[in-house]
């Protein structure tokens, strides 16, 4: 019976202590910087950059920044702490500018600077004449020959989801009929068709005291929505 | 020991069942047609299949294949290789419903079997330019009963395939959505396209015994110069 009291009186301590095998979370302080992965969506639409972190260790363990530590974003001369949300980090910055970094600022001054820099800005037109949708119908952008890919995504109500890369950027694409399988059920008087046009290349360098990464892609992301008739 | 003696007795006594069977020996209820037909603009060609629960089966006794296209009988040649037999026949350009029959004195036969060709069309060369679009024009359909697929390949380009939800008689490719292959650059192209079809039927629909699966192509190929 007394070796059961002391066994049982082990038990409670671990649990009242903590001491359950369960590590704490990792955070920048206790993850090796080079063992601290980064990655990260960053976007711009012409005047806002929007940039989604996360940061992970070797055991793909999400990391919190702690301690002393911040994570900022900074474009356009601007620069913003960013905030946790739902496991990343988020942050946005009201620019036009297509400089744009990560920095893990530490405690002690230190500042480790990832560099994402955005492709060239456009701007999207939809078609200038009334769209048919028994008609080819083209929309446009301010083409360029840089070395990016262009991505297309064409949504209505009225057809199914079309889908397009290109390699190059002719700056224009047109719809065929061929291309719209009609949804009959919606196709009554006019529609509403959504154009999303990417610009995107792998030009985001990660900061060479962090973890090896391949380079990340940042894009430019550009809608425009006009009505077609049937 | 007595087992295996008598699994060894067996092949040497040729007591293997046959690999292609006569249909003297199989209900008609037990037969499966695999169809496919392959149409290029001047040549169709037709394979039939037919298959028992004891292997390809081979028609005898007075049984008899036909196939019927584009309005005519066509020939059926026994093909015999590594994979067994079948029944094959080589005609010219024809398309609508494709019938198989097999007329047996003492079993039940099958008549009016049908699987569907795509229309056939003609497909035009387009003129380009380096740069320029790719506008290929053909004889549009109704698209009711077939797929469309345009597909273009060179040794500077990965393959292109784009299924068309209509069959309009005119698309045209940017050479944007081509992705180069090594060096990329320009190269000669072969642009085809496509209409297929399927057919899926049973034999005997009330005791939904024996089947015909069939597939069709009716496909058209030009070669275009893409350079400078």
């Amino acid at each position: 019976m007394g070796t059961l009291k002391w066994w049982a009186g082990i038990a409670l301590g671990a649990a009242v202590c903590g001491c359950g095998g369960e590590s704490a979370p990792p955070t920048t302080e206790s993850v090796a910087l080079d063992l601290l992965n980064l990655t990260a969506d960053v976007k711009s639409n012409g005047s806002v950059i929007l940039a989604s972190v996360k940061l992970f260790d070797a055991e793909y363990q999400s990391v919190t920044v702690a301690g002393g530590d911040r994570l900022l974003l900074t474009a356009g001369g601007v620069e913003e702490e960013m905030v946790p949300f739902d496991g990343d980090y988020i942050e946005q910055i009201a620019t036009s500018a297509t400089d744009c970094a990560i920095v893990l600022a530490r405690g002690d001054g230190a500042r480790i600077t990832s560099e994402f820099p955005l492709p060239p800005p456009f701007a999207l037109y939809a078609p200038a004449d009334p769209a048919s949708l028994s008609a080819p119908f083209t929309f446009t952008w301010d083409a360029d020959p840089g070395e990016h890919e262009t991505r297309i995504e064409v949504s209505s109500p009225c057809f199914s989801l079309i889908q397009r890369s290109l390699t190059g950027d002719p700056g224009t694409y047109t719809i065929q009929p061929a291309d719209l399988a009609l949804s009959t059920a919606s196709y009554a008087g006019t529609c509403d068709v959504d154009v999303v046009v990417t610009r995107l290349w792998a030009r985001g360098v990660i900061a060479a005291e962090l973890s090896p990464s391949d380079p990340v892609f940042t894009s430019q992301v550009r809608t425009t929505r006009f009505s077609a008739s049937p | 020991m007595r087992a295996f003696a008598f699994a060894l007795i067996l092949p040497i006594a040729g007591c293997a069942l046959p690999r292609s069977p006569g249909s003297g020996d199989i209900s008609t209820l037990d037969l499966d047609f695999t169809a496919e037909a392959h149409d290029d603009g001047a040549t169709t060609v037709v394979e039939i299949h037919v298959d028992s629960p004891v292997g390809d089966v081979r028609f005898t006794g007075g049984d008899r294949l036909t196939l019927t296209a584009g309005g005519s009988g066509r020939p059926l040649t026994v093909v015999e290789d590594g994979d067994g037999i079948h029944y094959e026949a080589s005609f010219g350009d024809a398309d609508g419903d494709f019938t198989i029959d097999l007329l047996r004195p003492h079993d039940r036969s099958i008549t009016g079997l049908a699987f569907y060709m795509p229309p056939s069309f003609g497909l035009a060369a387009p003129d380009i330019d380096a740069d320029g679009p790719i506008a290929l024009t053909w004889n549009a359909g109704d698209g009711q009963r077939y797929t469309s697929t345009v597909a273009i390949q060179g040794d500077c380009i990965e393959p292109f395939a784009r299924a068309l939800s209509k069959d309009t008689g005119s698309y045209t490719v940017l050479p944007a959505e081509f992705s180069p292959r090594g060096a990329g650059g320009r190269c000669p192209l072969d642009v085809s396209l496509e209409r297929a079809s399927t057919t899926s039927v049973e034999v005997n629909e009330v005791l939904r015994i024996g089947s015909l699966y069939a597939t069709t192509t009716q496909a058209r190929r030009v070669r275009i110069a893409w350079g400078p």
